[in-house]
């Protein structure tokens, strides 16, 4: 299989081109998101690709990848076809030489049906894990028109003594599936740090002859785990394992540093700079002759323990998003600390979605009653609501259950309200209209600005929201990604 | 918490046009009310100086400039 050279990159975002054009010549490639791209039909629960993003990404001159967040292939539920198509779509459109997504899974199907875990969650690493892993990614590599790589994923669980080791899984996996390896050594070296396989053993295990891409990047220790959290500078000692470790990858095509677009200020350009600069001299020491070993195998006492992969999946997803499961496995893991790590992610994630999607409102709930009110209400709508792919799903379940809620918060039904049509014009442009029973300009504006509305008139008033051309750049909430 | 005051205005029906591009940036938002209320503001001195109600009206905000114009009041 022939695929090019590309080089060093960054993940793309919407606003990027001055750092694109202030560090030309440190960025040969664009890795591109693709759920980044897509919108959602506003009265049917499809995506499409929003052809105006599409465009936008089209527009730059570099090579690009595709990088799936949201099609996970580690598990039982395969990708569906009509997510399959979109993805073809991206890459064939923006050229990409390979597709990657993540040895993961982030739903699940039972008796209520095919429901989503927020969170991309680790499969269960048994020889019946690796055929269901393997079937996931012949779902997707038959049908995607580009060669695909399987990304190595982050856990916070703890190692269990009836499963095969770390390196072992992906190595199995992706012999079996006969495809390519992202290997992201920040995930690698989190689960190291967090009590997972050792680093060397985990090394041993991997056929670098298929690894075709490099993931850097930076996280942050947190209630006394390591976070995959893309949120600065790579550590010291993940550039010192990727210098020892790349001169090894025959087939290594690119290096990709993944940072998310609210820490770049944080980092600062200098640093970011040299960030780059580090990933080229990583690059420069890339192997040159492939060597084809023998990848180190155990030999599992019992090849499928119980419980299996689909048990696995469904009690870890029930334990994830609060739903009631009972049996021993819940039990066990309800032990295991990384379940709350899990949990507080999810939490976080689906907590940012909300505030950004219902501004306002939250900002009245936070003015008004606090911050713990808030967090409080959003307690209780975590344990009644399923996770949601899209922020606006997430926010309108959430405006919901506020309504059905009636918490003491003045004024908060109108500026729900307010709040609600501002993203339902955004998207479907048909023209909408608020009555308030108090005075918006005086609250409104009080709460734009973040303060508390402390005088506000009585009367009759009506906000009339008119549509015209919102300029994207990430303001209008769509899919969100984490990984 | 500092207290809140509720008055009660006795003014017309007030309907605020706005673009929904201006609703999405925060920061426009505020400059559009802000220019919103001036001009309602004015509106009621003037209304008040001439001991007259206000009546309805609607103030429409300009996506551009952010400038508010006074239209012909339209259910």
């Amino acid at each position: 299989m022939k695929i090019p050279e590309l080089g060093v990159g960054l993940t793309w975002f919407s606003g990027m081109e001055p750092l694109l054009q202030a560090n030309a010549g440190l960025i040969d490639v664009l890795e591109i998101e693709p759920q980044t791209l897509l919108r959602r039909e506003p009265h049917e629960k499809t995506v499409v690709v929003d052809t105006a993003a599409l465009e936008g990404v089209q527009l730059q001159s570099l090579p690009k990848l595709v990088h799936s967040v949201g099609l996970p292939i580690g598990g039982t539920v395969p990708p569906r076809s009509q997510d399959v198509r979109w993805l073809s779509a991206v890459a064939l459109k923006l050229q990409a030489p390979w597709v990657s997504e993540h040895l993961s899974f982030n739903s699940v199907e039972d008796e209520s049906g095919t429901w989503h875990t927020g969170f991309l969650l680790p499969p269960r690493q048994t020889l019946a894990g690796v055929q269901a892993a393997v079937r996931s990614i012949r779902a997707l590599s038959e049908r995607v028109p580009v060669p695909l790589a399987i990304e190595t994923g982050v856990s916070y669980l703890r190692p269990r003594g009836d499963e095969l080791p770390d390196g072992e899984f992906v190595a199995r996996v992706a012999e079996g599936a006969d495809c390519g390896i992202l290997l992201d050594l920040h995930n690698v070296w989190t689960n190291h740090r967090n009590g997972r396989q050792p680093l060397g053993e985990y090394m041993d295990q991997l056929p670098l002859e298929r690894v075709w891409e490099l993931h850097l990047a930076g996280g942050y220790y947190h209630r006394g785990f390591w976070l995959d959290a893309h949120s600065g500078a790579v550590p010291a000692d993940v550039l010192e394992l990727a210098a020892r470790i790349v001169p090894r990858l025959a087939n290594l095509k690119a290096i990709i540093f993944e940072l998310f677009p609210s820490y770049f200020p944080k980092l600062g350009s200098r640093v970011f700079r040299s960030q780059l600069e580090e990933l080229h001299r990583l690059w420069d020491r890339r192997g040159g002759t492939v060597h084809t070993k023998r990848c180190v195998q155990s030999d599992p006492p019992e090849p499928n323990p119980a419980p299996s992969p689909k048990e696995w999946e469904h009690t870890l997803a029930c334990l994830t998003v609060h739903r009631r499961h009972d049996s021993p496995l819940t039990t066990e893991l309800r032990r295991d600390p990384g379940i709350a790590v899990i949990r507080e992610m999810v939490e976080r994630l689906r907590g940012s979605m909300v505030v950004r999607t219902l501004r306002l409102s939250s900002r009245l709930i936070i003015l008004e009653r606090g911050t713990a009110y808030l967090e409080q209400l959003l307690a209780k709508f975590w344990r009644m609501h399923p996770p949601q792919v899209f922020a606006l799903d997430e926010a309108e379940a959430f405006a919901e259950f506020l309504h059905d809620e009636k918490p003491y918060v003045p004024f908060l039904s109108e500026v729900l309200e307010y709040d609600r049509a501002v993203i339902a014009v955004a998207l479907d442009g048909e023209e909408r209209s608020i009555a308030f029973g108090a005075d918006p300009l005086p609250l409104l504006r009080a709460l734009g600005a973040g303060r508390r509305p402390t005088e506000i008139a009585t009367g009759e008033f009506e906000v009339r929201l008119t549509p015209d051309l919102v300029k994207m750049d990430g303001a209008l909430p769509g899919f969100e990604v984490i990984h | 918490m500092a207290s809140r005051q509720i008055i009660s205005k006795k003014t017309g029906r007030i309907r605020v046009t706005l673009p929904v591009s201006v609703a999405f940036d925060l920061e426009r938002f505020e400059r559009a009310l802000a220019n919103v209320s001036q001009l309602v503001e004015r509106r009621n001195r003037q209304s008040e100086f001439h001991g007259e109600f206000m009546q309805a009206c609607e103030f429409v905000v300009d996506p551009d400039s952010l400038e508010v114009r006074e239209a012909a009041y339209r259910r």
